[in-house]
């Protein structure tokens, strides 16, 4: 099923809530992009579930839960500090949200 | 403000309050959730730092306190309770989502009763305050800011939060800060959070509008955040109150924004705005199967609740104890032990006691082993040994307060000295004076009703 192409000003949206900047061509680009995307998924709407039921999950699992007590962490600082683009004192460092 | 206002208004508040629930482990993860003395990034896992692959399991414990705490405040509890992620960027959160309640959260529709200490000190004021709902959801790690960077402590991330909401019928900034304490000895009551607002326990968004009174519509509201005291809470309110009226009286009109309270200059101030509404897209968190809760469960953790603040209040007041000694006891409780609970169990076990004299000498003691620095600690045992002074001096405290009164007035007119230095500000020596009346009445004066007096004569 075809879907009418994305406005530019949600694509912006979209990009504003990823913290993404886009340059005009690439808003035009994702705009169709997009599109597709949603308009692949649009397939589903043209399936019948007026019978079928409301689902959540498809687990059937319920309650599923740890009693409170430590466990082991399985990870140490320095490891991870090693993979944060910075670091200092043993805090992640990163751009001042301040500044944004 | 000191010109006469062209309108009545009144003011409608409602409270947003996050309470960390002090379960031994996190929320969704087992790493310590006690990080006051830990160091940076020293309580965390993969779970609770957003590794990709990783897989959240409920704590139980978590779970049976939120439902605890909502009955506590007279919710009504869900069967169904299920969690759902809202998304968000921001390096407090390296998911890129909290795990919250946004469909099916805890509880709803609770009511708590709240009375309180007028500021006269002696007046006992009473409001009802809707709670909109309860729910659960992890706490987002703490950020540091330093020169030209933000530093990111992850302890915090996945800490148990219990979110609660109440309706906007909170009419004054007094109101605000007497329902805040009560909910503080409500969740220390039931032990689910040591609600220390000073150590971020206990943190509080407040929804503030003013509206001409009469008038049906509610006012712009104004979110004031940053509020980390009780002191606080009263202060802020107070001060947006007044600026919205201002505004308004002015012919302007409240925009609807987030301010933070400003402690150094005693101020709201405007914060920076997240440019429109936020889209949290909200979704059910598909790595958590739903918690379903049986009324035998829901049955059995309300038989087991303590008793409330407000019916402990109540019992006190129906043995007799003025309502302003009762918010006294309270108001010396510590984390570890409620003199109310005490008072109560005493009263009830000992039928014909004086309401007021256990009290006067409980107080007394504690101010002994203040002066002593003995670090003395408020427990059972106390209540004891007032009980015993108390009872052995059932007849002892004989004087009248006209004879207290005689006394005191030769006490003063012999220390003349004396008076003048404690009138110039050596407040310490009051206790001097004190001690002087008790020993010239050899014990038959009451040392409350003494100092009452001598208060009296000393400030005419």
């Amino acid at each position: 099923m075809a879907v009418d192409k994305l406005p530019k000003a949600q694509v912006e949206w979209v990009a504003k809530l990823a913290y993404i900047e886009l340059s005009e061509s690439e808003k035009i680009k994702y705009a169709g992009e997009l599109s597709a995307i949603l308009g692949y998924v649009s397939e589903l709407q043209t399936v019948d579930t007026g019978k079928v039921g409301e689902v959540m999950q498809i687990t059937g699992l319920k309650n599923v839960v740890e009693a409170d007590e430590i466990g082991k962490c399985g990870i140490v600082r320095n490891e991870f500090l090693k993979r944060a683009p910075q670091n200092e004192k043993g805090y992640i460092k990163v751009k001042s949200v301040f500044q944004r | 403000m000191t010109t006469k206002l062209k309108t009545t208004y009144e003011t409608v508040i409602g409270l947003e309050i996050h309470v960390q629930l002090d379960t031994k482990t996190k929320m969704f993860c087992r790493c310590d959730n006690d990080s006051d003395n830990a160091e940076p990034n020293t309580n965390v896992c993969p779970v609770c730092m957003g590794y990709p692959g990783v897989l959240p399991v409920i704590n139980n414990q978590a779970i049976e306190w939120g439902i605890k705490t909502a009955l506590a405040l007279g919710c009504e509890i869900n069967p169904m309770q299920r969690f759902d992620r809202k998304n968000y960027f921001y390096p407090d959160l390296p998911k890129g989502y909290q795990i919250s309640q946004f469909f099916y959260p805890v509880g709803e529709n609770g009511v708590v009763e709240v009375d309180y200490l007028a500021q006269d000190r002696k007046t006992k004021k009473e409001f009802k305050l809707g709670i909109t709902r309860l729910h659960l959801e992890e706490d987002a790690g703490k950020l540091v800011h330093a020169k030209g960077a933000t530093l990111v402590d992850l302890n915090r991330c996945g800490t148990p939060l219990a979110e609660i909401v109440t309706e906007p019928d909170i009419k004054s900034p007094e109101e605000a800060r007497a329902f805040l304490q009560e909910l503080q000895r409500i969740v220390r009551t039931i032990g689910v959070s040591k609600a220390d607002m000073e150590k971020g326990h206990l943190r509080v968004d407040a929804n503030v509008s003013v509206r001409p009174k009469g008038q049906k519509e509610f006012g712009t509201k104004v979110e004031v955040k940053n509020i980390n005291s009780f002191k606080f809470v009263e202060k802020a309110l107070k001060y947006e109150v007044g600026r919205q009226i201002e505004v308004l009286e002015n012919g302007g009109t409240i925009d609807q924004e987030t301010r933070g309270w400003d402690e150094k200059n005693n101020q709201t101030i405007p914060q920076r705005g997240k440019e429109g509404d936020i889209d949290y897209r909200y979704f059910p968190e598909p790595d958590l199967p739903p918690i379903y809760v049986s009324e035998e469960q829901i049955k059995n953790i309300q038989k087991n609740m303590e008793d409330m603040p407000s019916l402990l209040r109540r019992k006190a007041e129906e043995f007799g104890l003025p309502y302003d000694r009762i918010s006294e006891l309270q108001d010396i409780a510590t984390l570890e032990y409620n003199p109310l609970v005490g008072y109560v169990k005493l009263m009830g076990s000992n039928p014909g006691l004086d309401p007021v004299k256990v009290v006067n000498m409980l107080i007394k003691i504690l101010a002994l082993g203040r002066k002593e620095d003995a670090g003395i600690k408020i427990t059972d045992d106390m209540w004891q040994k007032a009980l015993e002074i108390v009872v052995s001096k059932k007849d002892s405290f004989t004087a009248k307060d006209s004879d207290i009164e005689v006394v005191a007035k030769s006490i003063l007119e012999l220390e003349k000295e004396v008076v003048e230095r404690y009138k110039k500000g050596e407040e310490k020596l009051f206790g001097y004076l004190v001690g002087q009346v008790m020993a010239k009445m050899k014990g038959t004066a009451e040392p409350a009703l003494v100092q009452q007096i001598l208060k009296k004569l000393l400030t005419k």
